[in-house]
Order: structure tokens, then C-alpha cells, then sequence
């Protein structure tokens, strides 16, 4: 590479004032030893300042109305189906009818998953079923046993010493709480797994 | 005299104008249209040199801004995120006519013909016009590759600083001088003809 084109790198920081003066001083050196290199300076500096003139174009007088119309029709986009359908003239109607549709579905749902399970109806109990892998015990649960579920485990209230393990259809309890045959009401010791399940 | 108080009043920066606009003010919205237009268009229009197109970037431009202005965090300058929104645009539509030239005149086979002005036009007379010096600056700015193109527009055109280009195009400020150094020199040289007639 020649000093010209070596040189050549350093011309645009040359017009911009903005190489160091030491490494300026050796460009002005070889600018007084090259015409060509001298022009292309010159012509440099000049083509900036045509650059800098160039007439700034002007924005069409419809180009915030085409805008604005774009903004809108990105809305109309965005905008949830419901209120773009011409039986909702006002928003704020849209919006009272959603929430009422909202409540009224909770509502429905509650009421159908209150129904579909009896035993959830009776605050805190869960009902005791055996699985079908288990041989049917002759002896019929006393009663339901009262459990309080938790967000991270479960409580039991009432079952002493009774083993439990968790598993997909819910909690085999080893010690069932059982009506003796005399059907006084007290418990047998014997260990019978029952899936409780809820 | 007691001062008017606008006077006093300090005008919003770019920055508070996009967090008031992110806090729903859509008059700050209106204010950064406002204030970016013409610069945006101008940057967009010397890049693809052709206005309407230009407008079309810019409004998407805005749009982009306008749907997106929750993704604009205040660590960037807003000037930078904008331009760099508009820049990733305007090279979209770029390739996008090529495409489009490629199907319909493919045996032109030069880049960016239609800037082209013929020699008769450049006659010396007409050369000393100041509105026709502009079309052949133009011309010339749209042979350059894009890379070159948009350092130039930038950097010579819009006046931007080294450190800000190199955020925009997220290229090192070494490239950035680089690619400004090139494309300056390029275009001077093919420039010869009207440079010289400034002397």
C-alpha cells in the first residue's frame, strides 16, 4: 500500500480537525508533497459542506391525517372482537355486559361444581371410597372423618396414629377409621389401606 | 418587564415525552411525531430516495413506536431507538423493491437504474442549479452500497455524532469512521465534476 492510500484512511478525521496533532502534522506533510491527495482534501471539505445543505424535504400536508388514520385502524385491530361488533354501539355498555357475563359464568361454574360433588358441599369433609384393588371390607365406615386441606399439605383433624401417603388419585390412608360390629360407635385397630379420594 | 412564563418553561426531552406516553398521554405521542418527522423523513428519504416510500417508512415508523412503547427502556436514548427503528425499516423496504425489481426489469442488471441520470441532463448549465446539484447528490448517494449509504446520510446529512451512529447500526465507532471515510471518498470522486465547479 502506498502512502496515499495509507494516508487516504486518515482523511475524513483529517477535515473533521479530529486526529491527534501529532499524527496531523504528518498528513499536512504529505498533503504539501501530493496535489491529488491535496484535492481529494479539498473536495472533501466541500462535498461535506454540500451534504450539509441539501434541501430538507418537507412531510406532505396529509401525512399526519394518513397517520392518525393508521393509528386508528391499529386500534380497531388490537381491539377485542366484542367491540368492534356493531350490537355494542357504546364501550362502555361492551364493558358492563362483559362483566356481568364474567360474574354470571363464575357463578354457573360454582353452582355446577358444588352439584357435581355432594360431599364438598359439607364444609370440610371429603368422602371415603374403596379402591378397586382392595378387597371389600365387611365392616362399613362409621362416619366420615373431618380433613382441612391446605394450599402446601393437608391437616387431619381427628385420625391418631394413622399412616398416609399421597399419590395421583389422592391419599391412601392406612388405618381407616371402621364401625366395629357391635355398633356402638368405637373403632377397630386393624390396618386396612382406603383411598380417600377429593 | 416581567418575563413571559414560557420563557421559563423548559421543554420536554425525548425521554419524558416517551414515559408520559407510556403512562397513556397520548398528546406526547402527537409532541414526538412532531418532533421526529422531518428528520426521520429526511434521514428515510436520502436513503431510499424516493418520498413516498419515505413517508410510508416513517408512518410505520411510528406506528412501531406507538405499538411497541412499552419495549423502549430509558437506558438508550430515545433518538437512537427511534433511528434505529426507522434504519431496520427503510433497509426492509430496500430489499423489498430489489425483490420486486428482480421479477419485473431482471435484465437491467444494475443496481438502483432508476437514480440514474443521463448525460444530458448533467450538462454544465444545468449543473450550477441548486435543486438539480441536490437530485445528482442524491443520485450519487443512492449508488452507494447501503452500508456506505446509511453512514453517510447519518454522519454528513443529518449530523449525527460517531457514538450515536454506532448505536443505531450497533456496528463498533471504528467501523463507523471506517465506512464514513469510504464513502466520502467515493462520492467525491464521482462528485468530481460538480466539487470542482465550487472551487
Amino acid at each position: 500500500m502506498n502512502s496515499c492510500q495509507k494516508l487516504s484512511e486518515l482523511f475524513s478525521e483529517y477535515v473533521e480537525r479530529s486526529l491527534h496533532e501529532k499524527v496531523r502534522q504528518e498528513v499536512q506533510l504529505h498533503l504539501k508533497a501530493c496535489p491529488p491527495c491535496q484535492e481529494t482534501i479539498e473536495r472533501l471539505g466541500r462535498l461535506r459542506r454540500n451534504l450539509k445543505s441539501l434541501a430538507a424535504v418537507k412531510a406532505s400536508p396529509d401525512f399526519e391525517t394518513v397517520l392518525r388514520t393508521r393509528m386508528r385502524l391499529e386500534r380497531h385491530r388490537l381491539r377485542p372482537w366484542i367491540f368492534s361488533m356493531p350490537l355494542f354501539p357504546s364501550r362502555a355498555l361492551a364493558y358492563a355486559l362483559l362483566v356481568v357475563g364474567v360474574i354470571g359464568a363464575g357463578m354457573v361454574y360454582l353452582r355446577y361444581t358444588s352439584q357435581s360433588s355432594p360431599a364438598a358441599m359439607q364444609a370440610g369433609s371429603t368422602s371415603i371410597q374403596q379402591p378397586s384393588n382392595i378387597s371389600p371390607n365387611p365392616i362399613q365406615p362409621l362416619a366420615y372423618q373431618r380433613y382441612v386441606y391446605t394450599l402446601d399439605g393437608f391437616t387431619i383433624s381427628r385420625t391418631p396414629g394413622a399412616a398416609l401417603r399421597i399419590n395421583s388419585k389422592g391419599i391412601e390412608k392406612y388405618q381407616a377409621m371402621q364401625a366395629d360390629s357391635s355398633g356402638t360407635g368405637g373403632l377397630s385397630s386393624a390396618l386396612e389401606p382406603v383411598l380417600i379420594s377429593f | 418587564m416581567a418575563e413571559s412564563p414560557e420563557k421559563h418553561e423548559q421543554r420536554p426531552s425525548d425521554e419524558d415525552l416517551i414515559e408520559r406516553f407510556q403512562g397513556g398521554d397520548l398528546y406526547a405521542f402527537d409532541l414526538i411525531v412532531k418532533n421526529y418527522k422531518e428528520q426521520l423523513l429526511n434521514f428515510v428519504f436520502r436513503f431510499l430516495g424516493n418520498q413516498e416510500e419515505a413517508e410510508d417508512v416513517v408512518q410505520e415508523t411510528f406506528l412501531r413506536v406507538f405499538r411497541n412503547r412499552t419495549a423502549y427502556r430509558r437506558v438508550a436514548k430515545f433518538s437512537t431507538w427511534i433511528y434505529t427503528i426507522a434504519g431496520n425499516l427503510a433497509r426492509t423496504e430496500l430489499r423489498r423493491r430489489r425483490r420486486r425489481r428482480l421479477f419485473s426489469i431482471s435484465d437491467m442488471g444494475v443496481q438502483d437504474k432508476d437514480y440514474e441520470i443521463s448525460d444530458t441532463v448533467l450538462s454544465p448549465e444545468a449543473q450550477t442549479d441548486g435543486a438539480l446539484k441536490d437530485e445528482i447528490i442524491q443520485a450519487e448517494i443512492s449508488r452507494l452500497s447501503p452500508k456506505f449509504r446509511e453512514v453517510i446520510i447519518l454522519r454528513d446529512v443529518q449530523e449525527l455524532s460517531y457514538e450515536e451512529i454506532s448505536k443505531i447500526l450497533r456496528v463498533p465507532i471504528g467501523t463507523v469512521k471506517s465506512r464514513v471515510n469510504r464513502a466520502r471518498l467515493r462520492l467525491q470522486n464521482r462528485l468530481k465534476h460538480l466539487l470542482d465547479k465550487d472551487n
